[in-house]
Order: structure tokens, then C-alpha cells, then sequence
């Protein structure tokens, strides 16, 4: 053989000899992490982690899958990660991941970004997925509890959240990527989905409980299910829900919309001290739900529901934002990043100090309602 | 290290050449003593019971005697319209001398008569199934075409079935698959040119062609192929492919095969080549394309949407007979991340406990599967049932049952096992592809299996058949070759054969376009 033939042998070798996939792992030499809670450590050094990991000794078809729960602590959260695989027989697998839980008051100490940085820097774990915030109880003991449906907590808590985020617009899906490019993005911060615990029956359960608002990279405080909603339509990120209302009746509610479609612009004047917001929304929706006498097919009587549905409605939105204002001083709605996009010239006057122009903005909003469809029924 | 089997292969070639020149010079003639020729031929032949000599005197004491071989001739023939008129005839008196011309014209009650002058031919045509007819004092032989012999008759052929088209199949004699051809296409541009190959076997084969629509190279190019083929026997149309094959080292062929009359008509008709063997039912097409792999008569004979349809399942068959298990390696030993996690944990759960990495465990499926489909094969009909039986269980239920494979291994096998029948024609190559994309996976990830599809490209392109491009029409890509590849257009609206097989007569039909609404204006 000739000098070129080896050399050429050489190249096709190391081709396969020099590269390829090299991280071998049969299946049976992992656990599947599904979910996992940060606490604080016990002495207020290190921390606390808590992995929800898929039990393969049930046989799935026999009453679902299982899970077990593995504790350990480590000074550092990749330490405390390392430390758990000293209670299992084989490294924990994080590819499969829904969600992160973190304590209330790990949140308000530390930074989130810093809290975060592992599973963004790590190629296991997906950038989608979900971080949640315990509201009134230990991370640890949020990912242990029962959930309804489904056997796997995590699992459940990420459908949870992702399904309410679209039907009962009582949370934002902010998943592990966006909290990065929301702490990043200049004149908006941070909000995650919050979950508490309620008595379901007799037995206490999970349950989605508005949004935790960050202020920079810490927590500040928290906003309710309801509040959620008018934060939604503020940040033009609401995808359904209901709104309801009544016309005559003045103690109770009789009157049911369902949210299609929304879309919210926001506008701003400036004059050189104040800024003020004009948020304008514009909502379709179908009406599901009738007590009250009114004639469907009636033009003036639809209007007059709309009339009245679009002044609650930017009522309870300016009351949230004021709520955001005098409470958090953080701008969550984005109005800033808005500013910052397209006015770049008033950004330059306002955005060194932003939060404090938000705190201070004079707020309007102007709601607009229409009814597209009201569901067959004429008249009970 | 191909170059230098390449270059080895060749000088033997040359070799073989300058033999069989040498060999050629001399050729004995008949001499005028019947007694010299009879020793003659018994001492070619030998003592051979079957090889008859019947010596005989007619007319006015003329010495005769007719050879010919027990079994391959027509005794009744032989009775009736040889010995009877030479010895009983009304004009056998007049016979006085050994008059070969007048015996041929006069006598001989038989259809085909040649009279031929040299030893070689007199044995070549009693070998054949001829009586040769030989008198003292003429040193020329009469050949009668007397054949006749067991034969099978047309069948369906059991490798290739069809649900819609033609039920004939090609059977070991060669004359019953020329005439087969020559129903389908009455057509006096049909050329049947017959040579003999096999310096032991005297195998007839036929090239066969129309005139006016294969290209001339072509016909030149596969006789001379045959030509040079130097051989002592020849026993089945497999020894001419590889003889002929422009690729003999690669895994796949460029030689194409069937056993149905009409596949060979149609090819022809594009401007292919056909080799008929004696002695086999498999006919040989040249040249072939990869995608002809993927056609059958049917995708021709039923309309085209639901045999396109067909044609996919028949592509995406392929892939998955070669990469199903190397695939299945690969990610659940390397990419986790790729399998939703519902599945993960069903295919985790079913791994627990066995005993084998998924690798060895494919393996060993992979090699049952192949030792379950060789004995099919080979053993008697009678005990098949059986075979299937315990097949199935070992297969299926018993290993997984014992612990030994998973059960998504299981599928994969039975998936990868169905689909190879899907494309009969490339299973050979499919089987072999299997193992190296197998083990790439094992070694590799998606990776290895990447960088060997990739190698198998380059390689499938570098191919030829015949000086035509093994991947024509997809790579060089011809668009109106394309119109039968992948997706088979309406047979309307194929008005070409395919692009460069015909140069003289690239054209199917007309201007004929089908089209109702037009039709009606006229």
C-alpha cells in the first residue's frame, strides 16, 4: 500500500476512533428524577434537596406507577445532587424533570439566578422546566404530598400549572428558560407560579395558588389567583378564563363570559416627571353563563352587559397594578421592556430608574368587550 | 487492498483469455468410416448406458446408425419418421449411396434437420437431446431435432405472488421461457440470440432484447461480457451475475432477477437486457437501478394512488429493516433524552432484570431471527408447521417470559423480520446492512449510525450497472425519470422510457393524453 492509502486510512479511522457518542448508560443504570425541592439547609448553611425519583420495582400495570422520595443536603446544590446518589444504586437522571420547587423563604434570601444556574448550566436537565414556589410550607414536604389524578406529583403540578395558565388564568407558565431571559430583559421582572395547600375533603392537596412576584432576583410577595388573572390581561398574555358580572342583581354574580381571545396595548405619555400608562384591552368572548332576564338576541340589552363587564374589568385591572405598585415597586407587567423595544429614546430618560417611574405611573386602562357567541340558547 | 484484488482479478482474466484461444484451434471432421466415427464418439462418451447407437443398413446395403440419448428424445419420433421411412419407405430402394442432401430432402419425416461436418457438433447435438443420424461413407451427419424430455409446467411462481396480473412463471427449460416471452411480445424486433456457455455443462443462454429499443453498447456490452465468461459449468443464472456484475465485492446487486414472464417483458420493453439461462426459472435483467427493488408488476397494474401508497410503505420498510434494531441501540443506550418519558418508564420497566445490555440482547434476537428464517428454508415442507410453532414461542412469549429479552425487543424484531419481505429484492443486502448499522449504534449512538448511512450513500452512488448509475434516477436526479422512482405517475403520463436506455426509441406513445372532458368535445 501506498503512502496515500494509509494516510487516508488514518483519516477514516480517527474519524470513528476520535468522535462518536460516548456517555453509555443502559437503562437499567439510571433513576428518573421527576421532580425535585430545594429548602434551606438545617443550620441556615448549604441546602436541602428533596427528589421525587419513579419507583421501577411496582410493575406499572399493576395500580400505576410508583414513586420514592430521596432526602440530602450539600453545601452547594450540585454537592447536595451528588451526595443523594449516596442512597441509590444508580446516578439520578434529571433529562426527565418537570419541576422545581422552591421554599418561600429561600427565595426571599437568595438569588434566584444563582439558585438556578446548575440545572440551566447542566445538558440533563430541559429548559422547560417549571419552577414553583412553596407558599406557606417546606419545599420538601410540597413535593411529597398527594396530588389528585395523577401518582407522580411533579408530573401533576406541571400539567397543573400549564393547563391553568390557559382555562382558569389563575397563574403564568414561566418555565426555566424564561426566568433568564426575564431577569435579563431591562424593565421587567420576574413572576412564578406560587402553590399552596387546601383541604381537599378530608385529605390535603396541592392546589395552584396565584403567582409569586419577584422583585430583581428575590421574592417579594405574592398575588391571588384573582389578582392573576387582571395581571394576565395587563401583560397581554392571557389566553382564556371567565369574567363574570351581573346587571341587576347587585348582591351575587349571574352572568358568565369565557374568555377567547385578548389582546392588551399599552401606551405611554411622558411629561418630563410622570409617565402615564394607557392600557387599552380588547377581549372576544362567549357568554356561557345566564341567571338573569336578559334577551340574548336583543342588541341594546347585549350592550349594556358589555358596558358594564368593561368597566369592572378596568377597574380590577388598574386595581391590580396599583396593588404591584404601592406593594412590590416592580414592574412585572413588562410596561418598562415595552418602553424599551420601541421608545428607546424615552428609555434613555427613564430606565436607569424604572421602578421607581412605575411606582409612581399614573394608570389607565380602557376595556373593550365583545360578546361573539352566546351558546344557542335564546331564552330560559 | 480492493485495488489490489482488483488488479489480482484481472490478470487472471487475461490468463483465461490466451487459454481458451489456444484451446479453440483445433476441431476434428467427421471421417468417411462410420466404424472410425462410432469408435470415436464411444471413446468421448464413454460407457454411458444411456447413449444409444443404433447401427442400421437401408436401400441398397447403405450402413447407418442413428446416437442418440435415452430419456432426452421422443422414441416415438424416432420410430415412426426416421427408421420407418429409411427402412420401410416407398423410396427406399432408390437409395444406393450415402446421399446426405437426398435423405435430408426426401426421408426425413422430422421438422428441424441440420446436417453439420465436424465430431464437436455430432456430440454437442445428441447431448442436446438431438438424433444424429451418421452413414459409412459420408463425412457429413444429419442432426434431427427429436427432444423431448420431463419437464414442469408453467406455475405460479412461489417467490413472487400477486394478487392482480399474469400467474405464469418461468420454469427450468429454456424454450418454455422463450416462448412465454414471445406471447407477451409479438414483435419480429424480439431478437432470442441463443449462445452456449460452460466448458462441462454446455448451458444454452439467451440473450434476449428488442431491436430498435435497447441501445446497441448495451447488447454489445452484455454479450461480451458473456463471451468472456470461462467456465466449466454454469448452473443456474446466479454464476452468470457474478460473472457479469460490474460491483462483484459490494453487498449490493447490480444484477437484476425474477421469475415472471412479464416483469422480463416490461423490462425489455424499457430497453433492458434479458439473460435466460437453461435449467433455471430465475431470468436475469441488466441493467438495474436501486429503485427497481421497490417496484412490482402490481404498481403497474392496479391505479396508481393506492400503489403509491404501497410504494412508500415499501421505502419506509426498508429503512426500518435496516435500522429498526441499530436505532433502538442507540437510543436507549445513548440518547434517554430522546424518548418521551411515559415510554422510557415502559421500556425501563421491561429491561429489568435481563441479564444482557441492549446490545447483546439485540444481537441475539437478531441472530435467532436469522437462524428461525434459514431453517424455514431449508427444512422438508412437512415439518414446517412446527417450525413456526416453536419459532413463535422462542421468539416471543418463552423469552420474555424467562428474562432473557424485553418486550420491545420483541417488537423490534418482528417489525424488522416483516419488513425485509417487503422488498424481497434488496433482503440480502438489508440482511448484512443490519448488523454494520447494529454495531455502529452500539459503538456510536445515532452518531455511528449517521456515519454509516453516509458511507452507504457514497457507496450506492459510486455504483454502476451496465455504465448506467446504480441510483439513477434519483442521483443524477432526472425529473422525468422520477416519474416512476419514489412515486409512480399515471401510465399516461410515462410518455418516455427511462432517460439514456433507449436513444433510439425513447418513446412510449404519442400525444395521448387521457383526458374524458377533451375527448367529449371532439
Amino acid at each position: 500500500m501506498n503512502r496515500k492509502a494509509i494516510i487516508l486510512l488514518i483519516a477514516v479511522l480517527s474519524t470513528f476512533l476520535t468522535s462518536g457518542c460516548w456517555n453509555y448508560r443502559g437503562l437499567n443504570e439510571m433513576a428518573i428524577v421527576s421532580g425535585l425541592a430545594i429548602d434551606k439547609g438545617e443550620d441556615a448553611r448549604g441546602y436541602k434537596l428533596s427528589f421525587e425519583i419513579l419507583d421501577l420495582g411496582g410493575s406499572s400495570k399493576e395500580g400505576g406507577v410508583k414513586t420514592k422520595f430521596v432526602e440530602s443536603t450539600g453545601n452547594t446544590i450540585f454537592d447536595a445532587i451528588r451526595n443523594a446518589k449516596k442512597k441509590t444504586e444508580s446516578k439520578l437522571y434529571f433529562g426527565n424533570a418537570r419541576i422545581i420547587i422552591l421554599n418561600d423563604k429561600l427565595a426571599r434570601d437568595e438569588d434566584i439566578s444563582q439558585l438556578m444556574d446548575v440545572f440551566l448550566r447542566a445538558n440533563e436537565v430541559r429548559e422547560t422546566t417549571n419552577v414553583v414556589i412553596a407558599k406557606n410550607m417546606s419545599a420538601g414536604k410540597a413535593i411529597s404530598s398527594k396530588t389528585l389524578t395523577n401518582a407522580i406529583t411533579s408530573f401533576e403540578l406541571q400539567k397543573i400549572i400549564a393547563e391553568d395558565n390557559k382555562n382558569t388564568a389563575s397563574t403564568m407558565d414561566n418555565q426555566l428558560y424564561k426566568i433568564y431571559n426575564i431577569l435579563k430583559a431591562p424593565g421587567e421582572s420576574l413572576v412564578l407560579p406560587a402553590i399552596s395547600e387546601v383541604q381537599n375533603g378530608k385529605e390535603p392537596v396541592l392546589e395552584i395558588d396565584g403567582l409569586a412576584v419577584f422583585n430583581g432576583e428575590r421574592l417579594a410577595g405574592y398575588l391571588t389567583p384573582e389578582e392573576s388573572k387582571y395581571y394576565l390581561f395587563a401583560a397581554n398574555a392571557i389566553k382564556g378564563g371567565l369574567l363574570t358580572l351581573s346587571v341587576e342583581n347587585q348582591n351575587a354574580d349571574s352572568l358568565s363570559l369565557e374568555i377567547v381571545k385578548n389582546k392588551t396595548k399599552v401606551k405611554n405619555v411622558y411629561d418630563g416627571e410622570r409617565i402615564k400608562l394607557i392600557i387599552q384591552t380588547e377581549t372576544d368572548a362567549y357568554l356561557n353563563e345566564l341567571a338573569e332576564n336578559i334577551n340574548v338576541l336583543d342588541e341594546k340589552q347585549i350592550n349594556e352587559v358589555c358596558l358594564k363587564e368593561e368597566e369592572k374589568l378596568s377597574y380590577l385591572i388598574s386595581s391590580t397594578i396599583k396593588k404591584v405598585q404601592n406593594d412590590y415597586k416592580t414592574d412585572i407587567f413588562g410596561f418598562g421592556n415595552k418602553i424599551y423595544k420601541h421608545n428607546t429614546k424615552l428609555w434613555q430618560q427613564v430606565g436607569s430608574d424604572w421602578d421607581e417611574f412605575f411606582g409612581s405611573a399614573e394608570i389607565e386602562v380602557k376595556s373593550k368587550i365583545n360578546i361573539l357567541n352566546t351558546d344557542s340558547i335564546k331564552k330560559l | 487492498m480492493f485495488e489490489f484484488i482488483k488488479k489480482r482479478l484481472k490478470s487472471m482474466q487475461n490468463e483465461k483469455l490466451q487459454e481458451k484461444n489456444t484451446a479453440k484451434d483445433k476441431e476434428s471432421k467427421i471421417s468417411k468410416s462410420l466404424k472410425e466415427n462410432l469408435g470415436d464418439i464411444k471413446s468421448t462418451v464413454g460407457n454411458s448406458s444411456d447413449v444409444i447407437m443404433r447401427e442400421f443398413s437401408f436401400g441398397h446395403g447403405v450402413c447407418a446408425a442413428l446416437i442418440f440419448i435415452d430419456g432426452m428424445t421422443d422414441k416415438k419420433v424416432i420410430n415412426e419418421s426416421i427408421i420407418e421411412p429409411l427402412m420401410y419407405g416407398f423410396k427406399c430402394s432408390e437409395i444406393d449411396s450415402p446421399d446426405i442432401e437426398k435423405i435430408k430432402l426426401q426421408m426425413i419425416a422430422v421438422s428441424e434437420v441440420k446436417d453439420v461436418d465436424s465430431m464437436d457438433k455430432v456430440i454437442e447435438g445428441f447431448l442436446a437431446g438431438n438424433t444424429v443420424l451418421l452413414m459409412d461413407g459420408s463425412n457429413k451427419a444429419l442432426v434431427i431435432n427429436t427432444t423431448e424430455w420431463e419437464k414442469r409446467s408453467v406455475e405460479e411462481p412461489q417467490t413472487e405472488s400477486v394478487i392482480r396480473g399474469s400467474r405464469e412463471g418461468f420454469t427450468e427449460n429454456m424454450r418454455t421461457n422463450t416462448s412465454l416471452l414471445r406471447r407477451k411480445i409479438r414483435n419480429p424486433n424480439l431478437v432470442i440470440d441463443k449462445t452456449v456457455i460452460g466448458k462441462s455443462t454446455n448451458t444454452a443462454v439467451c440473450v434476449v432484447y428488442i431491436k430498435g429499443i435497447a441501445n446497441t453498447e448495451l447488447v454489445d456490452e452484455v454479450k461480451s461480457r458473456l463471451e468472456k465468461i470461462d467456465t466449466d459449468s454454469i448452473l443456474e443464472s446466479g454464476y452468470i451475475e457474478q460473472y457479469i456484475e460490474d460491483a462483484p465485492l459490494s453487498i449490493f446487486s447490480t444484477v437484476a432477477y425474477t421469475e415472471k414472464p412479464d416483469v422480463v417483458a416490461a423490462k425489455i420493453l424499457e430497453g433492458r437486457v434479458a439473460i435466460i439461462v437453461d435449467g433455471t426459472p430465475f431470468v436475469l435483467t441488466v441493467p438495474m437501478f436501486f429503485v427497481e427493488s421497490f417496484q412490482t408488476t402490481e404498481d403497474y397494474y392496479s391505479r396508481f394512488y393506492f400503489m403509491n401508497m404501497l410504494r412508500i410503505v415499501r421505502y419506509i420498510s426498508y429503512l426500518i429493516t435496516i435500522l429498526a434494531p441499530a436505532v433502538y441501540v442507540a437510543i436507549t443506550t445513548f440518547h434517554q433524552e430522546l424518548i418521551p418519558t411515559k415510554l422510557l418508564f415502559t421500556m425501563m420497566e421491561a429491561r429489568e432484570g435481563i441479564p444482557f445490555p441492549a446490545f447483546i440482547e439485540t444481537l441475539i434476537m437478531l441472530l435467532a431471527f436469522e437462524i428461525l428464517r434459514e431453517a424455514g428454508v431449508r427444512m422438508p415442507r412437512t415439518i414446517g408447521q412446527a417450525l413456526s410453532i416453536v419459532g413463535a414461542l422462542v421468539m416471543g412469549e418463552a423469552a420474555v417470559s424467562a428474562g432473557i429479552v424485553g418486550a420491545p425487543m420483541v417488537i423490534i424484531i418482528a417489525i424488522t423480520a416483516v419488513s425485509i419481505f417487503n422488498i424481497p429484492y434488496q433482503a440480502d443486502s438489508a440482511a448484512i446492512l443490519r448488523f454494520i448499522f447494529l454495531i455502529l449504534a452500539a459503538t456510536m449512538g445515532l452518531y455511528g449510525i449517521t456515519m454509516g448511512l453516509l458511507g452507504t450513500l457514497v457507496h450506492l452512488s459510486s455504483l454502476k450497472s451496465f455504465s448506467f448509475p446504480y441510483l439513477f434516477p434519483v442521483v443524477p436526479f432526472d425529473i422525468k425519470g422520477n416519474k416512476d422512482a419514489v412515486i409512480r405517475a399515471p401510465l399516461w403520463t410515462m410518455r418516455r422510457r427511462p432517460n439514456g436506455m433507449s436513444k433510439k426509441n425513447p418513446k412510449r406513445h404519442g400525444n395521448f393524453i387521457h383526458n374524458p372532458m377533451q375527448r367529449k368535445d371532439k
